[in-house]
């Protein structure tokens, strides 16, 4: 999941970072509203942490300023400022959850995961696609109740696929759910953890939609490890 | 005792004593005019008598031997006429001989069967005439008088009272309602008490507790702010602290001692916002300073420039410092110069330098330290807001805290602290003290 983090102080940034970098977040920092507005246009960010005092003005504005361009992705506003007038306004300015510093960084986490979940229109945490369970939580697969051992970056595509299940999502949309503005990105990286992913879960479990990207494939076509649907070869 | 209560005794009691002294007085003068009056009337009616009984020819006085003549009575009067040898001639009431014996002239009280009579004695040509009126008649009378005197003071009495009453609680119902408007307040709210309605003589009260209102709110509101900023100030290390710690929980290696380095370095910072905060403190409080060292300019410029643990070669120092000490505890002073310097330093760009000067003042009565740096900087808007607490150039820099604690330490010792834009680039501080006189 991919998380844009506007916070201008350094040290309570690279705080986060680490910590979220932990659960299997990939982690954008900027530090002022200037470079808030060019990231999140130029990556897709599945959430915003976003402090409330920069040095280029109180959060709350930028806040409006995304809802009232209709941007939707959901955000936690992250304060010192504790009163309750403030979190009122946050919360009416737009915000989708409130965070007081200094806060616990698993309540940040779960918080950020109930705000997925949401914004996916799910009330439950775990994610269930025909036998398939994902507990974003837990950072667990399993198909048929058996665990399905997968690397971080397989989790993280294949939790992109479970939020949007009918959306056709680019390979753009994909890369920056894996990774950072930073980070360095082979050419070929996604293809290959979606060919495990296919390796591990069943070639049908995602689709490819030529020409516009990948879809999560039907429910039906997630196969238990070892076994091969009969009449199948794998692709 | 409340104001209503006291004026209401004050003048009831005021008006009570007066009115009554006025009615005893009026009773007793009533008495004494009445008995006098009386008095007159039983000695002209023993007059009116005895010029009767001179007019009467001889004969009838000769007839009067032998029989008394019988006056025709009048109501409380009796009278009594006795010939010089004493035998009676001429009465009113014939059971009343004792009473109207002939006595001594004048007036006299006479009592005879439980009935006290008032008996006027008058002699004229060898006449001897008495008249006597009944007491209790008298007495009955003087109560009818009294009687009627009294109602309508009585009336005009209770109708002062009244009236005061009324005039008291209506004069101070202004009073009372700025009470009950007072006592109705929510214990916070500040607002202005309204004037409107309120008679003159309370209208500068109610000013003046607006102001003070007013005065209340404003200081309210910047502790508020000062509350606010310094809780966004600690929370934000102790934010970058708590998180680094929880993530050097979850990481091993490498990972965990740099998110251990990161807190220890939420922790220094922590540590010199408190220390700041704690100066502040100390210098707004009324705590003591003397620390018994003198001030001495150059001792304070050497230990301030020391204390910023810059290289001395950033420096642009003056040949030698004015030779004076400044009137305030050497400690403080050090602190406001080297957080002056500090700032300089901090905003004067990297490698630009940083020009410190010292002049007496005309009378050499203070002493102004100029600290000068080449930065950028800052422009009117900053200017007024430099000195505010937690108010900063940038965000990544300092607590903000630096120049208000020089601004306080300023204030304390009479001092001041100016920024001027010198001309070319820069900005110039310029804090002044007071001179120690007599060193």
């Amino acid at each position: 999941m991919h998380v844009l983090l506007i916070e201008d102080d350094a040290l309570v940034a690279s705080g986060i970072q680490a910590g979220l970098t932990v659960h299997d977040f990939v982690v954008d920092h900027v530090a002022t509203m200037a470079d808030a507005r060019s990231a999140l246009e130029a990556v897709a960010s599945d959430v915003v942490i976003l402090d409330r005092g920069l040095p280029d003005g109180d959060g709350l504005d930028l806040l409006e300023e995304w809802r009232t361009a209709g941007v939707t992705t959901p955000v936690l506003v992250l304060t010192a400022r504790d009163s309750i007038e403030d979190r009122v306004q946050g919360l009416q300015g737009g915000a989708d959850d409130y965070l007081i510093k200094p806060f616990d960084l698993d309540e940040l986490v779960a918080r950020l995961q109930a705000l997925l979940r949401r914004a996916a229109g799910r009330s439950r945490s775990l994610i269930e696609h025909g036998s398939l369970c994902l507990d974003p939580v837990a950072r667990e697969v399993t198909v048929a109740g058996q665990p399905v051992a997968l690397s971080r970056r397989e989790l993280v595509l294949l939790e992109t696929f479970l939020q949007s299940p009918r959306s056709v999502l680019s390979a753009d949309q994909l890369k920056d759910s894996l990774y950072g503005m930073n980070d360095e990105v082979e050419s070929n990286a996604l293809n290959v953890h979606i060919h495990h992913l296919r390796r591990k879960l069943g070639s049908r479990v995602i689709e490819t939609v030529r020409g516009l990207g990948y879809r999560l494939g039907k429910p039906s076509g997630v196969e238990v490890p070892g076994e091969t649907p009969p009449g199948r070869e794998r692709t | 005792m409340s104001l209503r209560t006291r004026l209401l005794l004050t003048l009831g009691l005021t008006l009570a004593l007066l009115w009554g002294l006025a009615a005893a007085w009026l009773m007793r003068d009533l008495e004494e005019q009445f008995v006098a009056t009386l008095d007159q009337r039983l000695a002209q009616s023993a007059r009116m008598v005895a010029g009767l009984m001179a007019q009467l020819p001889e004969e009838v006085w000769l007839e009067a031997d032998r029989r008394a003549l019988s006056i025709p009575p009048i109501e409380g009067l009796a009278c009594q006429v006795h010939s010089p040898r004493g035998e009676i001639m001429a009465r009113t009431h014939t059971d009343l001989e004792a009473i109207l014996a002939p006595g001594e002239r004048g007036h006299a009280y006479r009592t005879e069967g439980g009935v006290t009579w008032r008996v006027f004695t008058y002699e004229r040509g060898g006449l001897t005439i008495t008249t006597a009126d009944r007491m209790d008649e008298r007495d009955q009378l003087l109560g009818n008088v009294i009687k009627v005197a009294t109602v309508p003071f009585a009336v005009a009495m209770l109708g002062s009272m009244v009236a005061l009453w009324l005039g008291v609680v209506r004069g101070l119902a202004p009073l009372s309602r700025l009470r009950q408007s007072l006592a109705r307040r929510h214990p916070d709210a500040l607002a202005p008490v309204a004037t409107y309605g309120v008679p003159v003589e309370l209208r500068p009260l109610i000013e003046t507790l607006n102001s003070l209102l007013a005065r209340i709110q404003q200081a309210i509101v910047r502790e508020q702010r000062f509350t606010n900023d310094a809780a966004h100030e600690l929370k934000t290390p102790l934010t970058a602290i708590k998180t680094h710690l929880q993530v050097a929980g979850r990481v091993e290696g490498e990972a965990a001692r740099q998110s251990l380095a990161h807190a220890e370095e939420g922790v220094g910072r922590l540590s010199r916002i408190l220390d700041q905060l704690l100066m502040l403190a100390r210098v707004e409080g009324r705590v003591a300073f003397e620390d018994g060292e003198c001030s001495a300019v150059a001792d304070v410029a050497e230990l301030a420039l020391r204390d910023t643990g810059a290289d001395a070669a950033r420096f642009e120092l003056p040949e030698t410092w004015p030779e004076v000490e400044l009137a305030l505890p050497r400690e403080l002073a050090v602190t406001a110069l080297r957080n002056l310097v500090d700032n300089a330093l901090r905003h004067g760009g990297d490698a630009e330098q940083v020009t410190l000067q010292a002049e007496l003042g005309p009378a050499g009565g203070e002493l102004t330290f100029r600290v000068r740096d080449r930065g950028p900087g800052v422009d009117e808007k900053g200017l007024e807001q430099m000195s505010r607490r937690f108010w900063r150039a940038s965000k990544r820099q300092g607590s903000g805290l630096g120049l208000a604690i020089v601004v306080a330490i300023a204030e304390r010792f009479a001092g001041r602290l100016e920024f001027v834009r010198p001309e070319g680039d820069g900005l110039e501080a310029r804090l002044t003290f007071p001179v120690r006189t007599g060193s």
